[in-house]
């Protein structure tokens, strides 16, 4: 299988963790690792005008969107780091870089505003840094299959459409 | 008094805009950003104190006020049903909304509403409609506002008005200062010391509940009973039901509250603002209507019985204290006004305008857009409450009755009936505004002895079961919706112990990696 | 009770209780709900 390499967040969970994690819900059902899947996100670096008191503030923020869903969510700074993983566990982004920074600007936009419950321009500017990919550990335990996220150890089911 | 009382009220903002500063300043450089921008907690107390002090408004000084000096007891009708809204709203809708509007990456209320039940027409009759309410709701406040500065400071209500919609603007346009999560938590902490102030001051006034109570059947003993004054209501269960369910399920309706679910950052956080919402609602929510009955006997006849709580601290308080509570209340009118209105102008520039005029449209166009309808909405509320005021009840019952009718089915079966369909959601929402509407309007209910909340819902819910079972074949619920509710796929249900530790923020990637997972899969046979 | 009809006392307390009693079974109901932090994409 081709590997190319590509930048993946630095995780926190590894194989066995990932393992641990499902195997500790349910000792009685078989727990084995299948493999791994990248996601894939936009990143953008966000500078904002928050109207505080007396002057505007510049707050720096950091902004992922999901790759094939657009969705936003604002994040803490991470690490990134190099691995070459093979074509077929990659899932490609569905957005187009200009589509993700809409997505982004509106995230953002709103975000803001909800928050400092005003009606006002934000100077939302981002810049984008690339796509990053998060690596889910594909477990399964039981009958049922999970995700893992391998930064934060979180876990979700897949449901796989009926046979 | 005025001159106290004025000069607490400016002493009070001073603290307010004091703490602004105080906790802008305080290194908060990093818990600012994450609480502006990412969601870093706060802590419980204050999200819970956050939460519930956004629903005290002027519906609550004046309106409750107004209809327990009125009516009696029978006000308490609406406070049966109000005390369990909060937690009725948390546990029925909240982590499923929470988990649906994730999955389908919503961020407007309209917008789930249209993406869960996909059709244009979703989108503009109810981005049409909720703007159309949340102005009047908004104008409720406007009313209370200057009504309560007037009586308070002695300022002639024109100006008082004019200087509460002015506030109220500069708020919502500009406010980033005033919604530190802080100073809300200072106005609840003074609102809720003042309330328990004012209903404590009127029952030593009065020597008890028991002896107030008493004085009261003396003086008229219908106003003891649960059918109103002179026996109004008498067996009109109709009406009952409506006052029931305005505050406990009405509020489904309101854009602000459903947003809020929208924006739960956990599941546990539901529990505890569902414990915090009735603990306080317990205590808050009959309280302005027993000043409102106290009220009875502390005031002579007064002009205008919404006047009543306002009335009473200004008789039995101190200066200082009147004007630090009275400034609270202000600050919970203006807040309440603010969130009304920042919704109108985000459902008009992204859900209406963004959406059906101009889809390439611009940050700038957007704000100009919200603003402008903002001021709109200040320009002809101002006109309305100068010239013809409608009682602050009249208005908030109407409103929520209107949107809590068109609302409610669509959202308590957009997470619990994965049958309800487009057509369904559509019919259901007209059906409940129209006949609520038309209702209120044409007076039936006293005719038929049924309020337009219990018609209106009524209404809105059999249309929907009607409607959607009638086009399951020709509209059916679309698959990447179903999946999203977790009906669709799968060996089985999940079993308990994978379930509690699933975090269903993760469902998209969830969804995603399960189509390319079984696409290959099926390759690969 | 406090100089209340019977059938005004029920309603100013008897839906007290019930909201209280409603309140319990909701934590019950929902005790094994996820304590840990999900993302806040909102």
């Amino acid at each position: 299988m081709n590997k190319k390499p590509i930048a993946i967040i630095a995780p926190n969970f590894d194989r066995h963790a990932a393992l641990e994690r499902i195997a500790g819900l349910d000792r009685k059902a078989l727990a084995r690792v299948e493999g791994a899947v990248y996601y894939p996100y936009f990143r953008f670096a966000a500078t904002c005008r928050v109207p505080g008191l007396f002057s505007k503030r510049d707050l720096g923020a950091h902004c992922l969107v999901d790759g094939r869903r657009g969705i936003g969510a604002t994040t803490v700074a991470f690490e990134t780091i190099e691995e070459a993983v093979g074509d077929g566990e990659v899932l490609g982004a569905l957005l187009s870089a200009e589509a993700a920074r809409n997505a982004a600007q509106r995230f953002m936009t709103h975000a803001i505003s909800r928050r400092t419950r005003t009606i006002a321009r934000f100077g939302v500017e981002l810049s984008h840094c690339g796509v990053v990919y998060k690596r889910f550990w594909l477990v399964r335990g039981g009958q049922h299959r999970f995700v893992v996220d391998s930064v934060t150890g979180q876990l979700h089911d897949i449901r796989l459409a009926a046979a | 008094m005025s001159v106290t009382v004025i000069a607490f009220l400016l002493l009070y903002y001073v603290a307010v805009l004091g703490i602004g500063y105080w906790a802008m300043r305080r290194g908060a450089g990093e818990d600012l950003e994450g609480y502006l921008l990412g969601g870093r907690k706060i802590g419980p107390m204050t999200t819970a104190l956050t939460l519930q002090s956004t629903s005290m408004s002027g519906y609550m000084f004046l309106g409750a006020g107004g209809l327990g000096f009125a009516q009696g007891y029978w006000a308490l009708w609406y406070a049966a049903g109000d005390i369990g809204g909060g937690v009725l709203n948390l546990s029925v809708i909240g982590r499923r909304m929470r988990k649906l509007s994730q999955m389908m990456g919503a961020l407007t209320a309209i917008e789930y509403l249209e993406k869960r039940y996909p059709s244009p027409l979703v989108r503009l009759f109810g981005g049409t409609l909720t703007v159309f309410l949340l102005g009047f709701y908004a104008l409720a406040q406007f009313i209370a506002g200057g009504k309560g500065m007037a009586l308070v400071t002695g300022i002639p209500y024109p100006l008082a008005l004019a200087i509460a919609v002015a506030v109220i603007l500069v708020y919502t346009f500009m406010g980033g200062y005033l919604a530190v999560a802080y100073t809300d938590f200072f106005q609840s902490l003074v609102m809720l010391f003042g309330v328990l102030w004012i209903v404590v001051a009127a029952l030593s006034e009065l020597g008890g509940l028991t002896a107030a109570n008493n004085a009261i059947g003396a003086l008229d003993p219908t106003l003891l009973g649960v059918w109103g004054r002179d026996m109004g209501f008498e067996g009109q269960w109709g009406v009952v039901a409506g006052a029931l369910l305005i505050f406990s399920v009405g509020y489904m309706g309101w854009p602000h509250v459903v947003t809020r679910h929208m924006a739960m950052t956990e599941p546990a956080t539901a529990r505890s603002a569902g414990v915090y919402a009735t603990v306080w609602n317990l205590f808050f929510v009959p309280a302005p209507y027993l000043v409102g009955i106290l009220a009875i006997l502390i005031l002579p006849v007064i002009e205008d019985p919404e006047m009543a709580i306002f009335q009473v601290a200004a008789r039995l308080l101190p200066g200082a204290v009147t004007g630090l509570v009275m400034a609270a209340i202000m600050a919970a009118i203006m807040s309440t006004a603010d969130s009304l209105l920042l919704q109108t102008g985000s459902i008009a520039s992204r859900d209406l305008y963004e959406r059906f005029i101009n889809p390439e449209a611009s940050e700038k166009q957007m704000v100009w857009v919200s603003r402008g309808l903002v001021c709109a909405i200040a320009a002809v509320g101002y006109l309305v409450a100068l010239f013809e005021p409608p009682s602050v009840f009249g208005v908030v019952i109407f409103a929520t009755s209107v949107l809590g009718s068109a609302f409610l089915p669509a959202y308590v079966c957009a997470v619990w009936w994965p049958k309800a369909n487009t057509p369904g959601a559509l019919t259901s929402m007209i059906a409940g505004a129209s006949v609520s509407f038309i209702w209120e309007l044409a007076d039936l209910t006293a005719t038929t002895e049924i309020a337009p909340m219990l018609a209106g819902v009524l209404a809105s819910t059999v249309t929907m079961i009607v409607v959607s079972l009638a086009t399951q074949r020709i509209a059916p619920v679309p698959e990447h919706i179903r999946v999203a509710l977790g009906v669709a796929g799968s060996a089985g249900p999940i079993p308990a112990g994978y379930l509690a530790a699933t975090d269903f923020a993760l469902g998209p990637e969830a969804a995603e990696i399960a189509q390319a997972v079984n696409g290959n899969e099926q390759r690969h046979e | 009770m406090f100089g209340l009809p019977p059938e005004t006392a029920l309603l100013v307390f008897g839906f007290p209780v019930f909201w209280i009693l409603y309140t319990i079974g909701f934590l019950y109901v929902s005790r094994r709900w996820r304590r840990e932090s999900g993302d806040d994409s909102s």
